[in-house]
Order: C-alpha cells, then sequence, then structure tokens
C-alpha cells in the first residue's frame, strides 16, 4: 500500500491541477459542474438515478467506463509484463490493431457457435497480437536493435498497413451502390461479447476477461518461479543470466505475452463495442497503455485500478464538453499523473541512492 | 586542522556511529580501521558531506562547519576517493578530470587547456598517467590514480581514501602507497580506510580504530602490532554478538570457527594425491576471446590459484568455465566427458557454481530480497520450488538457517539485498553457492572489500569446500590471498598461462615476474 | 502530500456545499424549448470544412450563437450577415433552439456520445458524416422515441443497402453537381494540369473526384487531372505533402475534399504562391476563402449547413420527417463559392460556368457519380 502512495498521490493531484486549470480558464462554479458530470460519467449519475429512478443513468455511464477500463487493462498489462523483463513495450497500439483486426476478420468471416466463436476470436487477436510482438523480440536478440525503436517503427507499420490498406482495400465492407461505409464487414452475433447489464449499458465480458487477466498475471508473476525469472531479468540481465536463468527466453516469452494482451484489448474493443473494425483506430488505446502500467508502477493489480480509474474518467470526460470544458480534460489528467509519477518514481531512487549507508 | 566532534548518526534509529570524535592534522598520514559496519566509511562521509550527523560537529581550523554537500566538502579542500569509482568510462582522463568545473574560452570547453592542466597536477604529484586515454581503457589501477588525481585537481588538503588497495595489485598498492606519502610530504592530509593491518602498519603515522560505531582506539604503528589492532577491532564486538556470555573480554572467540587474530589452518605443502573422476575440469587448447591456448586441469580436492595481474585473462577464464562465455576452439571436458553446449544453466546443473568478482553485477540482485537472492540460481528446485509454484515456506526456512550458517547480519530474509553491507553480502552470496555442495567451485576476488573475520569466514570456508572433495579456482588479483590459499597456483599473463608453480615452488618474486610476463631464460 | 490532502478536502467540502445548500442564482430550467444536439466526426470543430458547416447550420443558423471559449455568445448582426450567404439570406431565420455539441475524439466516442446527447433530452440528435451512420443506426435503434438526423450517408444494413427507420432523417448530397462545377472552374482557369486531393478512398469522395474530373473534361478536354488520397481526414501534414507533391508536378489548381487535411492543401498552395508560383486552391464542404484569400479560387460548397437547419426548421414546426433526402443543385444542397479573386476574363469564365449550371438543373447534362460513369460520360457542348 504504501508504493502505491506515489501513484495515488499523483492522480489525484493530477485531477487537482486539472481542475484549477479549468477554473482559471472558466470559472469555478462552471469547473466543479463539469468534474462532477465527468464523475456521474464515470461511475453512474445517482443524482439522477434518485430522482427519476432510471436505472440506464447508472448503468450506461458504467458501461462506457467499463469498456474503456478493459481496453486500457489490457494495453496496460501489455506494457507492464513486458517491463518486468526490462523491456519497454511501446508498440502495444500496433499489437493492438492486429489483434483488433484478427477479432473482426475472424468475427465476420467465420461462422460458429456462441461462445467457440468468441473463443476463436479472443485467440486469434491474442495470437496476431503475440505474432507481432515476437518482431521486435527477436529483432532485438538476434540484429540487437532497441525494441523501443523497433516497437515504434512498428506500429506505424500495424497503422499503415491495417488503416491505410487493408481496412480501406481487401477488407472493406461492401455497400451497395455509391455509399459509403467504413471499416470491416460486421461480425456474426456469435461473436460479440454477451452484455453484463442488459441492452442499455455496452458492459460487457471484455472488463471480466481483462480483470481475470490482471489478476492470472499478478499470481503467475508472484508466484511462480517463472515470474520470478523474469523479475530477475528486469532487475538485473547480468545477474540473472550468471545465475542460469536463460534471458533470452525471457525476452520472447514476456514480449509474446505482452502482444497478447495487446492483441486481446483489441478483440475487446471490436467484440465487445465496435462490431467491426472501425475505419481508423481511432483512439491511441497503446500508448495508453504505457501511461497505465507506469502509473500503475507495473503492478497487474495497479494497472487494473488505474486503468479503472481512467477508464471511467474518460468515459465520463465526454461529458464536461456539456460545460463547455474542453473534451480533452481526462488525457490532459492522465498525463499529468504520469508525469508526476515519473517525477516521483525518479525521486525516490535518487533518495535511496543517496541515503544508504 | 579538521576536528570531528562528538558525531552521532542515526539510520533508523540504529547507530551508525556513536559520539565520535577525530582530528585529522596536515601532513599526517592517518588509517581508519575497524570491521564492516563498525563506522568507519559513515564517519568519513559525514566529512565529505554525504550523511548530515545528527549530533556533533565538524570544524576546520576551529570553526564550526556544516558540510551539506561533497560538493561543499570539496570547496572546503576535502577530496574522497569512493571504493566504487565516480569516473564516466567513455570519456579521457583529462575530460574526468576536469567534469564539473571545465576550463572554458568563450563559452566552449578548452581541451587544451584542460589537458595542460591535468598533466601539471600530474607532475606536480608525481602521478604517470596518459591524460589523453579513454578511462574505459585503463586497468583499476590507473583508474584509482585518475580518481586521486582528480581531487588533486581541485586543490584538496584532505584526502580520503576508501579501501583503496582492494582492487590493486601488490605492486600497484606500493606505489599507491609512494604516492600518498609524496602528499603527505607536500603536507596534505591523507585519511585511509581499510582492513589490511599489513597494509595500515606500513603506511599510517596514525592509526583510529572504530569498533560498532565508535572510536575505541588510536595508536601510533610503532606502538602496536597487527594481532593487537585485529584484537582492537573485533575482539569486543565478537563478545557482543551474545554467543560467548561468561567467556572473558579477551577470550579469542567467533562464531564461525575462523580465528581472525591466529594464523590461518594452511593446506599443507605436499597433497596427497586424489581419486580422479568426480568435478575433474580440463581445458585442452582452448582459446576464446581473451584466452589463448589455455590447457589446464582442475582436481577435485584442490585448490588451484590463479595469479595475475588485472585484465589478463582471468575475468575470461572464469567466464568460460561457469558457461557466460563461449570458446572457438580447443575442448572443455567435465568428468572426463567434453562438453558442447555450456550455459551458466548447465554448469549450475553439473554442480560448477560461481563466486563472481562483481557481486552486484552477476551474483546478487540489489532490488531483490535476500531469500529471493538466496533462491537465484536453485529457484525451480526444491525448497525454493514446488512444481511451477515459489516454495515460500521452504524458501524461508533455508534462507533462514543460510543467514544464521553464514553469520550474515541483519538475519532478515526480507531485507532488500542492496540494504546489506559489502561484507554481509558477500557472506550472502558464498553462503548461497556453497549450499548447493558444489563439485567446483569457481572463486574471484572472493575476499574484496572484506574485514578480516568476514575474510576469515571465507577462506575457512574454502577449506572446508576442498576438505569435501571440492574442486577450487581461486581467481584473486591478490598475491598473497592466493598464495596463503592455494595447492597450486597458475599464472596468467595476456590471456596465456605463463607459469605452474606447485606450494613447495612458491616465490613471491619469481611469480611476480611471470606476472608482468617475464620469462625467465 | 499534506498540502494536496488539504485541497481534495477543500475540494470535496466545496462539493458538497454546491450540493446541499441553496443556490439561488442557479439558472431555472428555462420555458421547455427544443434542443438539438450535434456530435461531430472526429475532425471536429474547427476543421474549416464539413463539421463547421453542420455547426454553423445548427449554432449560428438555427441558434443566433457562436462558441467562444467554451461559452455561448449571441451573434452580432453583421456576424448572422457575413456567416448567412446572400441567396438564402431570406430563407433563413433563426429559431430559438438550444444547441448542445459534443466533439469526438475516435470512433470509438459516436456512440457513447450519441447517447449522451440523447439521455440530455434533445428533441434531435444530429450525426454529423458517414462515420457515425454505423452509431447513429445502434442508438436510433435503441431509443425509437428520439428523432436523429444522418448527414452524407444513408442508414444502411449489415450488407450494405440502404434501409429505413422510422425515427432517422438521411441527407445526402449530390457532391458530384458541385464538384462538377468548380472542375469547369478549374479546367478554365487551368492550362495543363489539375490536381485532386482526397481522404480517404471511399464512394463519397470518389463521388467528388468524379465529378470534378467530368467538369474539367467538359471545359478543357487536354488537361490531365492528377488524384492523391491521404487515406485520412485529420491529418493536416498529409495534406499538406499530397499537395506538395501535385504542384511540384505542375498541377495548377488543386482541388481538396479531404477534411482536416485539406487545411494543409490549401497552407501548401498559400505557400507555392508565396514561392511565386501561379496555382490555385479550390476548398471544399464550407467557403474556405478566408483560410488563404488570395489562394482559393472557390470552394466547392456542400449545404450541410443548410440541412441540419432545415431539420430544426422542421422540427420546430412539427414537420420532422424521417426517411432519405438527396440535395444537389437544384435543392441548393450544393454550390460553389464566390470567386472572390482575378482571373483573366472573370465573367466570361463565371458565365460558362452558370450555363453549365443551369443545364444540370435542367436536367440535360447527367454528372457521373463514380469511374464507371465517368468513363461512359460524354461533356456538353459548351
Amino acid at each position: 500500500m504504501r508504493k502505491a502512495l506515489p501513484s495515488i498521490l499523483s492522480v489525484i493531484s493530477a485531477i487537482l491541477i486539472c481542475f484549477i486549470a479549468a477554473g482559471l480558464t472558466r470559472d469555478f462554479g462552471t469547473a466543479l459542474d463539469a468534474f462532477t458530470a465527468m464523475l456521474w460519467g464515470a461511475f453512474g449519475d445517482w443524482p439522477k438515478f434518485l430522482e427519476t429512478g432510471a436505472a440506464t443513468a447508472i448503468l450506461r455511464p458504467l458501461g462506457e467506463a467499463g469498456t474503456k477500463a478493459a481496453i486500457l487493462t489490457f494495453t496496460g498489462l501489455s506494457v507492464a509484463v513486458a517491463f518486468r523483463v526490462g523491456l519497454f513495450n511501446i508498440g502495444a497500439q500496433g499489437q493492438l490493431a492486429v489483434g483488433a483486426l484478427a477479432a473482426a476478420v475472424v468475427g465476420a468471416k467465420l461462422e460458429a457457435p456462441g461462445f467457440l466463436h468468441i473463443t476463436l476470436c479472443l485467440a486469434a487477436a491474442a495470437l496476431g497480437g503475440a505474432l507481432y510482438a515476437l518482431l521486435p523480440a527477436i529483432l532485438k536478440l538476434k540484429r540487437g536493435v532497441h525494441e523501443v525503436i523497433s516497437t515504434i517503427m512498428l506500429n506505424w507499420v500495424a497503422v499503415s498497413l491495417i488503416d491505410n490498406w487493408l481496412v480501406i482495400g481487401p477488407l472493406r465492407a461492401a455497400a451497395s451502390g455509391d455509399n459509403s461505409i467504413s471499416g470491416t464487414d460486421q461480425i456474426h452475433a456469435t461473436a460479440e461479447l454477451p452484455r453484463l447489464l442488459g441492452d442499455s449499458s455496452r458492459l460487457n465480458l471484455g472488463l471480466v476477461l481483462a480483470g481475470v487477466a490482471a489478476l492470472a498475471t499478478w499470481l503467475f508473476l508472484t508466484r511462480f518461479t517463472r515470474g520470478f525469472e523474469w523479475k530477475a531479468i528486469g532487475l538485473s540481465q547480468d545477474a540473472a543470466r550468471a545465475s542460469g536463468i536463460d534471458v533470452d527466453r525471457g525476452f520472447l516469452e514476456a514480449m509474446l505475452l505482452a502482444g497478447a494482451f495487446a492483441g486481446l484489448g483489441g478483440a475487446v474493443l471490436i467484440l465487445g463495442t465496435e462490431l467491426k473494425y472501425p475505419a481508423t483506430l481511432g483512439a491511441p488505446w497503446g500508448f495508453d497503455g504505457i501511461a497505465m502500467a507506469l502509473i500503475g508502477q507495473g503492478h497487474p493489480l495497479g494497472v487494473l485500478a488505474v486503468s479503472t480509474l481512467f477508464g471511467g474518467l474518460r468515459a465520463g470526460g465526454t461529458r464536461m464538453q456539456l460545460f463547455g470544458v474542453h473534451k480533452s480534460f481526462p488525457e490532459l489528467m492522465q498525463g499529468l499523473a504520469l508525469l508526476l509519477v515519473a517525477a516521483k518514481l525518479m525521486w525516490e531512487r535518487l533518495l535511496r541512492t543517496r541515503g544508504t549507508p | 586542522m579538521i576536528e570531528l566532534r562528538h558525531i552521532t548518526k542515526r539510520f533508523n534509529g540504529v547507530a551508525a556511529l556513536e559520539d565520535v570524535s577525530l582530528e585529522v592534522k596536515p601532513g599526517e598520514r592517518l588509517a581508519l580501521i575497524g570491521e564492516n559496519g563498525a563506522g568507519k566509511s559513515s564517519l568519513m562521509n559525514v566529512l565529505y558531506g554525504l550523511y548530515q550527523p545528527d549530533q556533533g560537529e565538524v570544524c576546520f581550523d576551529g570553526q564550526v562547519v556544516k558540510v551539506k554537500t561533497p560538493a561543499e566538502a570539496l570547496a572546503r579542500g576535502v577530496g574522497m576517493v569512493h571504493q566504487h569509482f565516480t569516473l564516466v568510462p567513455t570519456l579521457t582522463v583529462t575530460e574526468n578530470v576536469v567534469l564539473g568545473h571545465e576550463p572554458t574560452k568563450a563559452g566552449r570547453l578548452d581541451l587544451v587547456r584542460a589537458r595542460k592542466e591535468v598533466d601539471d597536477t600530474c607532475a606536480k604529484f608525481g602521478f604517470q598517467l596518459d591524460t589523453g586515454a579513454v578511462v574505459r581503457e585503463l586497468s583499476v589501477g590507473s583508474q584509482q590514480k585518475v580518481e586521486i588525481v582528480k581531487a588533486l585537481h581541485r586543490g584538496v588538503k584532505t584526502l580520503i581514501l576508501d579501501e583503496p588497495t582492494a582492487v590493486l595489485t601488490p605492486q600497484e598498492a606500493d606505489e599507491l602507497f609512494a604516492v600518498t606519502r609524496r602528499l603527505s610530504d607536500e603536507g596534505l592530509a591523507v585519511v585511509l580506510i581499510s582492513h589490511k593491518l599489513k597494509e595500515v602498519m606500513a603506511f599510517s603515522t596514525r592509526i583510529a580504530v572504530m569498533r560498532r560505531g565508535k572510536k575505541v582506539a588510536e595508536v601510533v604503528p610503532g606502538e602496536t602490532s597487527p594481532e593487537h589492532l585485529a584484537q582492537l577491532m573485533i575482539s569486543l564486538s565478537s563478545r557482543e554478538r551474545g554467543e560467548g556470555r561468561g567467556e572473558g573480554p579477551n577470550q579469542a572467540p567467533p562464531s564461525s570457527g575462523a580465528v581472525p587474530d591466529q594464523p590461518l589452518t594452511r593446506p599443507p605443502a605436499t597433497l596427497s594425491p586424489l581419486p580422479q573422476g568426480e568435478g575433474t575440469l580440463q581445458l585442452t587448447h582452448l582459446t576464446a576471446q581473451g584466452l589463448h591456448d589455455l590447457t589446464l586441469t582442475l582436481h577435485p580436492g584442490e585448490i588451484l590459484g590463479i595469479a595475475g595481474v588485472d585484465g589478463n585473462g582471468q575475468r575470461e577464464l572464469a567466464e568460460v568455465l561457469t558457461g557466460l562465455r563461449p570458446w572457438t576452439s580447443g575442448t572443455l571436458t567435465f568428468e572426463h566427458a567434453p562438453i558442447t553446449r555450456w550455459t551458466p544453466h548447465l554448469a549450475r546443473a553439473h554442480g560448477v557454481t560461481h563466486i563472481p568478482e562483481d557481486r552486484l553485477r552477476r551474483a546478487l540482485i540489489t532490488d531483490l530480497t535476500v531469500e529471493e537472492n538466496v533462491s537465484l540460481g536453485r529457484h525451480t528446485q526444491p525448497p525454493f520450488a514446488k512444481g511451477p509454484l515459489i516454495d515460500f515456506p521452504g524458501r524461508r526456512a533455508l534462507t533462514t538457517s543460510l543467514l544464521e550458517t553464514n553469520d550474515v547480519r541483519p538475519r532478515d530474509p526480507q531485507l532488500r539485498a542492496g540494504g546489506l553491507s559489502g561484507g554481509n553480502q558477500q557472506k550472502l552470496v558464498v553462503g548461497r553457492e556453497l549450499d548447493s555442495n558444489p563439485k567446483v567451485l569457481i572463486v574471484v576476488q572472493p575476499t574484496r572489500g572484506l574485514d578480516i573475520a568476514a575474510v576469515a569466514a571465507v577462506r575457512a570456508q574454502l577449506f572446508t569446500q576442498r576438505a569435501r572433495g571440492c574442486a577450487v579456482l581461486l581467481i584473486s588479483l591478490d598475491l598473497d590471498e592466493v598464495l596463503e590459499l592455494s595447492d597450486r597456483v597458475l599464472v596468467m599473463y595476456a590471456g596465456r598461462i605463463t607459469g605452474e608453480f606447485t606450494r613447495a615452488q612458491f616465490d613471491e618474486r619469481v611469480l611476480g615476474r611471470r606476472m608482468l610476463g617475464v620469462v625467465d631464460a | 502530500m499534506t498540502l494536496a490532502r488539504l485541497c481534495l478536502v477543500a475540494a470535496l467540502t466545496l462539493a458538497a456545499c454546491k450540493k446541499d445548500g441553496p443556490a439561488p442564482d442557479a439558472p431555472k430550467p428555462a420555458p421547455k424549448g427544443l434542443t438539438v444536439g450535434l456530435v461531430t466526426d472526429v475532425g471536429g470543430r474547427g476543421d474549416q470544412s464539413f463539421n463547421d458547416s453542420a455547426l454553423r447550420g445548427l449554432e449560428a443558423w438555427a441558434a443566433n450563437q457562436k462558441s467562444l471559449d467554451g461559452k455561448y455568445v449571441a451573434l452580432t448582426a453583421e456576424e448572422r450577415k457575413a456567416s448567412v450567404p446572400a441567396e438564402l439570406e431570406a430563407r433563413i431565420k433563426e429559431l430559438g433552439i438550444k444547441p448542445v455539441v459534443l466533439q469526438s475524439k475516435a470512433q470509438e466516442d459516436y456512440q457513447p456520445n450519441l447517447q449522451l446527447i440523447v439521455d440530455q433530452g434533445a428533441d434531435l440528435t444530429v450525426g454529423t458524416g458517414f462515420m457515425l451512420e454505423n452509431a447513429v443506426e445502434t442508438v436510433a435503434r435503441q431509443n425509437p422515441g428520439s428523432k436523429f438526423l444522418l448527414i452524407d450517408s444513408p442508414v444502411l444494413d449489415a450488407k450494405g443497402a440502404p434501409q429505413a427507420l422510422p425515427n432517422v432523417r438521411t441527407v445526402v448530397f449530390k457532391e458530384e453537381e458541385g464538384s462538377f462545377l468548380v472542375g469547369a472552374l478549374a479546367g478554365l482557369v487551368a492550362k495543363e494540369k489539375v490536381g485532386f486531393v482526397g481522404g480517404m478512398e471511399i464512394p463519397l469522395i470518389k463521388k467528388f473526384e468524379a465529378g470534378f474530373r467530368a467538369g474539367v473534361k467538359t471545359t478543357n478536354p487536354k488537361a490531365t487531372v492528377l488524384v492523391q488520397y491521404t487515406g485520412s481526414f485529420d491529418n493536416v501534414g498529409q495534406g499538406k505533402q499530397a499537395a506538395q507533391d501535385l504542384v511540384s508536378k505542375g498541377c495548377e489548381v488543386v482541388f481538396h475534399a479531404a477534411g482536416s487535411d485539406g487545411n494543409g492543401v490549401i497552407q501548401a498552395i498559400k505557400e507555392a504562391r508565396a514561392a511565386g508560383k501561379a496555382v490555385f486552391a479550390i476548398g471544399v464542404d464550407s467557403d474556405q476563402s478566408h483560410l488563404a484569400p488570395e489562394a482559393v479560387l472557390t470552394s466547392m460548397v456542400k449545404r450541410v449547413d443548410l440541412a441540419v437547419w432545415q431539420a430544426a426548421s422542421d422540427l420546430k414546426a412539427g414537420a420532422f420527417t424521417a426517411g432519405d433526402q438527396t440535395m444537389g443543385l437544384k435543392e441548393g444542397g450544393v454550390t460553389y463559392a464566390p470567386v472572390r479573386i482575378e482571373i483573366p476574363e472573370k465573367a466570361a469564365v463565371l458565365q460558362k460556368v452558370e450555363a453549365l449550371r443551369a443545364k444540370i438543373i435542367a436536367g440535360e447534362v447527367k454528372v457521373p457519380s463514380n469511374t464507371t460513369d465517368l468513363e461512359s460520360f460524354t461533356a456538353p457542348t459548351l
């Protein structure tokens, strides 16, 4: 819990700073209204529910928050597991795109009964993401290419390949006449992730999957000897290698898992809400994953918690526009929190190296 | 003159220094001795501005001064050379020396002037250094000289050397002492933090002995002996460990069986031949990067010493034997079977373990806990694992007993390994590697930076392993250590073996020549 | 640390006071007027093009307001006059409705944003752009009691065929007709080469291209048309790059249909002119002349503003009908903006273009709307 303190304080400070910024640019009354609206949009509009008794006032926001939280959790885990072995996976965005496309294609082109179809889509997405993450891992091991460089580059390769060619070219959904249609074919109903709170809320199985993934990752990293090996590799490659740990294998495994998680994030996006690969994969989920992993300090449950919070804030943040506050404030909070966490961690490291007797 | 008055410094409530007073006078060579954790470095860190004392004060020429940072200490003429160098490996000697107060011309670094100034400093104090060389390519001894020049270049009047000889060859150490003598002749005060009683006796004009955070004695070399100093350093502390209840204060003590102030049990001058087989490691015409045509046999039950000046292939040899470095030709046989694939994992599986030179890089992960470090290398086997899962109770039990048998303090399995003192870290590493009952033990610089008690403990452990029939390869830059412990010594120079000596043939001068590549006619 | 906690406590207290305490000057809900909500596509406010046109129809024309730093302020008479084109001045009336606008950061935002507008109690919800087609369909099905307007696309079923929903009006434009006229103008102004920068390579943008090509062919059969697609609608840099490429290949007039990417196109033309090249840009959707008065020849104006205003007006009059509408030259849905810069024989040139307009409205010329039709297109005699 003490370790989580810097993150918690950073997030709180970031929200406060943004609140003050919003208050100074508009006025504090409006800022308060906007931030309250964001809160309702994130975790349910309880006042409206109490007033009108409409359950949708709660279910809908929870659905939006939950879907965003699920994707952020997956990309956050992707960055976090790579980080565990000391690799910086900046390629979650590309891996997510590959996974999303794989899920969309399997969901639309294949026909299978209910849960099997979902499983196949998820497997395809995980595999796609994993293979796409394998590339930088191999480049690193065979050619010594730094993974930061290769994963960044491969992001653009994936985006160009998918958004600028496949989705508007070979995989574009057919429309009759001169009608424009964006994205790929719609997936079959059998591939849709089941909604958890009925039709009015988009909350779906994705959030449960994300939670399970975070928990499983945590158990793996803390309870299994292989998880211990990853930790050792991440902290000291030399010492890990000298003690007989196969460092290269650790890199490969961690990158594969990282890619699989990012791919699953893409699958949750497609199978949960979009139901097809949209014309462009709009939000930078993969890059947000870096923030989730860092603010969550690489801890799988920390990632889950941070993703839940920011998933909520970002879902609710749309409502700030109703009060004339700019739509980007949730991202601003996220960025600030990241900055503060990074600064905080740097501080602690500094103090520790200085203060060791 | 510098006075430290009644200094007390606590870390988390534990007193590292308790009411310590010390004077440092110009032109003297003061030795500060004591066990690991006795507070020597802490005291000097207070003087150097790294620590703020909780009580007490620092006086410069009678004036009380608060030294808040090393920069302030430097400004008052106090310089310190740490055990771990603070040089930038990719910069040249000159650049390292002027780093932080570079001479500039029109706002740009004036390297020509810098080099000339550094050359002047070197000449003034009699250092022979290629100031244009890149630091990475210098030997450890030369790097240390750079550190000293760096301090001198800033005009320090008091130079603190923290265990300077731990990394040096005998020749380099002699040179260092010659240099420090010149410095004190020039009126500088030199403070030497050390464990090595022999060098302390030879070097210093005054000796302050510290024990458990207190200064227990101040003596002059002429009035004392190494035995007496050893007694001052450790006898009381051993009793304080609580294991000698009822014993007299001067009773020779400690727990681990090592008797530091008595001569060590030397191996017999001649060895009874041991059965071949178990744990025999052979190299035949082996060549690897940094090694040329090595042929050697390591027998069970012997300590084979490798003597040599730093950087002559010892590290590479250890790496080949432990699976960290591939070889390009020749063969490695283990128990008379040629080895084709040799990784750290396979080496360990064959019972070949490694106590590396650089424990912070290769042996320990400072951010892991003590028990996690203990499991490192055997983490997939019982009692550290149950199937794919970590066996937490098993790991804890083994760690607890390992800390006890090896006297690692504090006995806290959950402490960060980085929180242990250097000596305790080494005891942990040694204890861990020996706990697996290895057939072959590759030991590199096992006593570097340890205090007397710890050195004795480690050496005793090596003898125990030898007695068990373990084959021990001892690589050390400390020639005395190699000669003292080994049954047989190989000398390495430039990646080759340039001599083999049995105990009967040990002769420091002959070995020294071989270490420098001089082959007798 | 302590400070942060204090601030938090203060903020919470403030929030609590706000909720519990009496709020004498809190705005009472105004007598129930009509609320019209609008969700932009990712291009968003300030694209100077498609989204801004829709926002103009809603905010300026229907509500007589403009958004200033997140607040709505009433338009002055001059501003309103500048906003409404002369030919529509008589028709466009202020409707006194309340606008609610949500911008979308990503494709994934469309659906929740539309739903949020509905939840705000909007009487009509506008989805701007074909990219919102899916989202509008889903939300309209889930909220059968609410009315929707979808711009630029019919509601399509899973097979991509148009379908009708009882609470959705869709408006599509005959972009090819407007593009034909600016193409004709470009053909008259340029000698050898003209360029076209498209956003995503989709049927909608292909309509622009087909009409433009047909227009050029009609007035300048020998001229070549060079085409570049940027693949996006929200990347100014890509648009600029594409236009620079076209200029370097010798294009004298560049027409864009690329949303925000087009701002880059105009920027590139402006810079090329500053470097001494005699080149012009043709804007799209809104009159983009103000972006670079000396460089923008005209703009293919798509009266998205009119479509939005019309829907709001119908709503107020109780005459809002669902169904698909198509707006071409005849309906005033597309046109070209006044040519404000001097070109040789300006009057004669414009006269020729106007003649073509009349022929299209009269049905004498059928403008091709896709590549196939373009191939069989025969240019009318001038």
